[in-house]
């Protein structure tokens, strides 16, 4: 038996606004932590019509986002007290993703570790976007930590000059 | 008598590039020592990468001045690659553009007398437009005993100043880098009929078939591949919003062509120069250079199409 859960996202997110979008950031990983289990199936519906409003960035917050033409190939999920990048990060989902970071930086107090083992793929694009969410980190006083990078991840990383950083 | 003027007409304000070729010591010396102790009278920091040989005589020579240049390096162990030598000159070529008005390189490059000739050769034509405007003096040493008449030959053709004995001079060998870098890439030969070929409208379309391409024994290069295609069509992609990518094998060499009906490379100089660690473009292009083991590319009013060279590991 599988079980399966709705998960219902508060009708004020759709709205927009910076606190509500963060707050969805938020209650997403946090759905991830809770939920996170091979025999869960929690699909969490958002109306269509939201996309291209600032909420967009859900696509990279569910590892099976399901979208007719666009498909995820990146996603960012809770990973203990930090953050992780799995799949491929490319120039079709950089904006997301920098979305996604640059309102977690916004929101944190603290410094952050960003987990790069299970990322698979990255461009010089997306590098950049990860210079410039580290850069949104720092520019608050904390840091964004990209640790464990695979050789062919650190090849573009290298391409940056990031903001101070002990990896 | 002559007076010796070490750098000529140059005022400090914008790239000069020298290739002295020298035997005997006092040759060396002569040329060398002037050169130096005129930079640290105008306060002029100086980096100087150079054999044990270059080293020494400037140990000997300098004395405690020697303490007053910027940098002493081995040449023997700065040979990285093109790519990765360029970078570690340009570090520096960067960090004194931001400190001075004016500096001096003194480098030998011994490696051109090993396999690596031809592909530093294209570093060191490109740097003389990509350097135009850096204020500095790069005095480059050749020693005559260490390398062939192929190596002098081709040092000729990439230093747009020699040196006549009192006074640098224009050299009449230096060539266009442009035309110097096309003619030293490998030639453009047809495309095999064996040639697997797929239009890609996605960079993921394209590393799907590149991946595709290499089930045959290149999985040790296959990061590399991957990544350098990926690069050359987001570049073909963001031109002509449509690509195609060949790929044939030929002996030990993977060829991976990417076409595009785009406008062409409007400078052929692309991935030879260093990108600035900020957020201009050019990495993309940098990168697939680099990652490769040679690279061409073809332009005509139709596009423009680039090969990339991988050397089974």
């Amino acid at each position: 038996v599988t079980p399966r859960g709705t998960v219902e996202v508060p009708a004020q997110t759709h709205r927009g606004g910076p606190r509500w979008q963060r707050s969805l950031q938020t209650y997403e990983r946090d759905a991830f932590e809770l939920f996170d289990n091979p025999n869960v199936t929690v699909p969490c519906p958002y109306d269509g019509v939201l996309d291209g409003t600032p909420i967009c960035p859900i696509t990279v917050l569910h590892p099976a986002h399901r979208r007719v033409g666009k498909k995820s190939a990146v996603h960012l999920r809770s990973h203990g007290q930090g953050l992780a990048l799995h799949g491929e990060l490319d120039l079709m989902e950089t904006e997301d993703i920098l979305a996604s970071l640059s309102d977690i930086a916004e929101a944190t107090d603290r410094d952050m570790r960003l987990d790069l083992s299970e990322l698979t793929f990255l461009d010089v694009a997306g590098a950049r976007s990860l210079v410039l969410a580290a850069t949104s980190f720092s520019s608050r006083g904390h840091q964004l930590q990209l640790v464990n990078a695979r050789p062919i991840v650190r090849r573009c990383l290298d391409l940056f000059d990031f903001p101070e950083q002990d990896t | 008598v002559t007076t010796l003027r070490p750098t000529g007409e140059w005022d400090g304000s914008s790239f000069a590039h020298e290739g002295f070729v020298f035997g005997s010591d006092s040759e060396l010396t002569d040329r060398v020592v002037p050169f130096i102790e005129e930079g640290l009278s105008r306060n002029e920091p100086i980096l100087v990468v150079g054999s044990e040989r270059v080293r020494q005589m400037l140990l000997d020579e300098l004395g405690g001045n020697a303490d007053r240049l910027a940098g002493l390096a081995a040449s023997e162990q700065w040979w990285q690659g093109g790519h990765d030598t360029i970078a570690a000159f340009d570090e520096y070529m960067r960090a004194f553009q931001a400190s001075v008005p004016s500096w001096r390189l003194v480098g030998e490059p011994i490696w051109i007398g090993d396999d690596y000739g031809r592909e530093w050769s294209r570093f060191e034509s490109a740097l003389n437009v990509f350097y135009a405007d850096m204020p500095c003096y790069s005095l480059c040493l050749h020693d005559r005993q260490r390398l062939s008449a192929d190596a002098l030959d081709v040092a000729a053709r990439t230093h747009p100043l020699r040196w006549d004995g009192s006074a640098p001079m224009e050299a009449v060998a230096y060539e266009d880098p442009a035309e110097f870098i096309a003619s030293v890439a490998p030639p453009w030969t047809p495309r095999p009929a064996n040639a697997s070929t797929a239009t890609v409208f996605t960079v993921r379309d394209a590393r799907r078939v590149v991946g595709s391409a290499l089930m045959d024994g290149w999985a040790s290069r296959a990061d590399d591949i991957t990544l350098a295609v990926h690069e050359l069509v987001a570049n073909a992609l963001r031109e002509a919003g449509v690509a195609e990518v060949a790929s044939w094998a030929s002996d030990d060499m993977l060829v991976i062509e990417i076409s595009d009906g785009g406008r062409g490379l409007t400078d052929p100089l692309r991935g030879y120069a260093p990108p600035s660690k900020n957020f201009e473009g050019g990495r993309g292009m940098w990168l697939a250079w680099n990652l490769a083991d040679d690279a061409a590319s073809m332009s005509s009013p139709a596009g423009t199409s680039i090969r990339v060279f991988f050397r089974r590991d």
